[in-house]
């Protein structure tokens, strides 16, 4: 955990210099907040990184039940997952606002956002609604396996069917297509990896504060 | 296989003997669906009778699988524990939720014609689509059922839960809608619905593999 948190802000701190003075191509429309992509696209690749992480340990739930931190960990890792979704989505937005004109548009990549947004918040809403910890936990844990699941379809499927404004989808190329060239993936790379371990050493925070915090008060 | 069928025919009776349930869901469609009717002041353009149309089937489904579990909520799933495997229990229930669900859509349908008109040109695609669409539906309602029962069965719990996962399948099911009023269109719904046909086959996998670990207490 020490090595991984250290990586974790030296590869962000290097993503954030390098992604603000390192040369980027010069594209119409885009310009420079092409360079968003440092900041906007790795949101979504922690967030999907931790939520995988909640639905390991939401399977570890079922399968041993009597594995005690399992539970804790799997909600705090949906927890810091939704953290970095609204920094996805903020980013997003502005970005959205200087391209496409306007803060929301009607799109696959956003509608499936909507949808995880909103299924976590109903996991939430599911734990704080029953008070048995060890029937919340095994109730959570099924909700979660199966929302995880169903989410991937959709992200995986629907953008394939339909067009997108985002690249990769719908007849536009994808990042590698255009617009990702080697002076920038010497960037986004390191930030993708940077701020995935920046995300697992908050997750490991969240869990040590609630064990403390379950610790003093029994 | 014979659990199975026992199950859905157990249902089924009960279903009969109890009919107000029945007849409250039935109610609450055609009620939703004049509702409708007059806020629409009965004249709807093609994308409205679609959006309508799903709006009312999406609402009346969640209200079909809030009571799926009712019967089973107290002592009855102790009972069952002893009889039969968890996995027959959520098969049964889904095929009996799809059934309802079918049956309803006729008399849904018919209302709709008949208040609405029909803009369809494609009836076979609005067939398949409003098939597996239900299907899929009850599906995922079954489950996010068995859920919300579990933890005390609060009906907003149900809709908070199932809301975001049918939104996919709206998604798709519109998109088919939107196809089936031009004249030829119906090789462009087939990718759409093999989605639909997709989602079912997840949802109910994801089903009868966690249902059990549901079940027990």
């Amino acid at each position: 955990m020490r090595i991984l948190k250290f990586a974790g802000v030296i590869l962000v701190m290097y993503s954030i210099i390098w992604g603000l003075l390192g040369a980027v191509p010069r594209l119409p429309i885009l310009n420079e907040t092409i360079r968003n992509l440092y900041f906007h696209v790795t949101m979504w690749f922690t967030m999907i990184a931790l939520l995988t992480a909640s639905l390991v340990h939401s399977i570890r739930v079922l399968r041993t039940p009597t594995a005690g931190s399992a539970d804790l960990a799997a909600d705090s890792a949906a927890r810091i997952a939704m953290v970095f979704a609204s920094l996805g989505l903020v980013t997003g937005m502005l970005w959205a606002r200087f391209t496409w004109g306007a803060f929301w548009v009607n799109d696959p990549k956003l509608n499936g956002t909507a949808v995880t947004m909103l299924v976590y918040l109903a996991y939430f809403i599911l734990r704080g609604s029953v008070d048995d910890t060890q029937k919340r936990a095994r109730l959570a844990a099924v909700y979660n396996i199966f929302a995880y699941v169903m989410m991937m379809v959709f992200i995986g499927v629907l953008p394939r069917l339909t067009d997108s404004l985002h690249p990769g989808n719908g007849g536009n190329p994808g990042f590698g297509g255009y617009d990702l060239d080697s002076n920038m993936r010497m960037v986004f790379y390191p930030a993708v990896i940077g701020w995935i371990f920046i995300g697992f050493w908050m997750l490991n925070l969240r869990i040590r504060i609630q064990q403390l915090r379950a610790h003093h008060e029994s | 296989m014979k659990a199975i069928v026992h199950l859905i025919r157990t249902d089924f009776i009960l279903e009969l003997r109890n009919r107000t349930a029945l007849f409250g869901l039935v109610l609450y469609v055609v009620s939703s669906l004049y509702v409708g009717y007059q806020a629409y002041g009965g004249r709807v353009d093609q994308a409205g009778w679609g959006a309508l149309y799903w709006v009312v089937a999406l609402f009346g489904a969640v209200q079909a699988a809030l009571r799926s579990f009712h019967h089973e909520a107290g002592k009855r799933f102790t009972y069952y524990y002893w009889l039969v495997r968890p996995q027959d229990v959520v098969v049964a229930k889904m095929i009996y939720n799809a059934l309802i669900l079918i049956a309803i859509h006729a008399l849904q349908l018919s209302l709709f014609t008949l208040w609405f008109g029909w803009p369809v040109e494609q009836a076979a695609v609005f067939a398949a689509g409003l098939v597996l669409g239900l299907l899929g539906t009850s599906l995922v309602l079954t489950l996010t059922g068995a859920i919300a029962t579990k933890s005390g069965g609060n009906p907003t719990l149900m809709a908070v839960l199932s809301f975001p996962l049918l939104l996919p399948q709206l998604l798709i099911i519109s998109k088919i809608m939107a196809l089936t009023y031009l004249n030829d269109a119906a090789h462009l719904a087939l990718p759409l619905l093999g989605a639909l046909a997709g989602f079912c086959v997840v949802s109910c996998a994801l089903a009868y593999l966690l249902f059990p670990y549901l079940w027990r207490d």
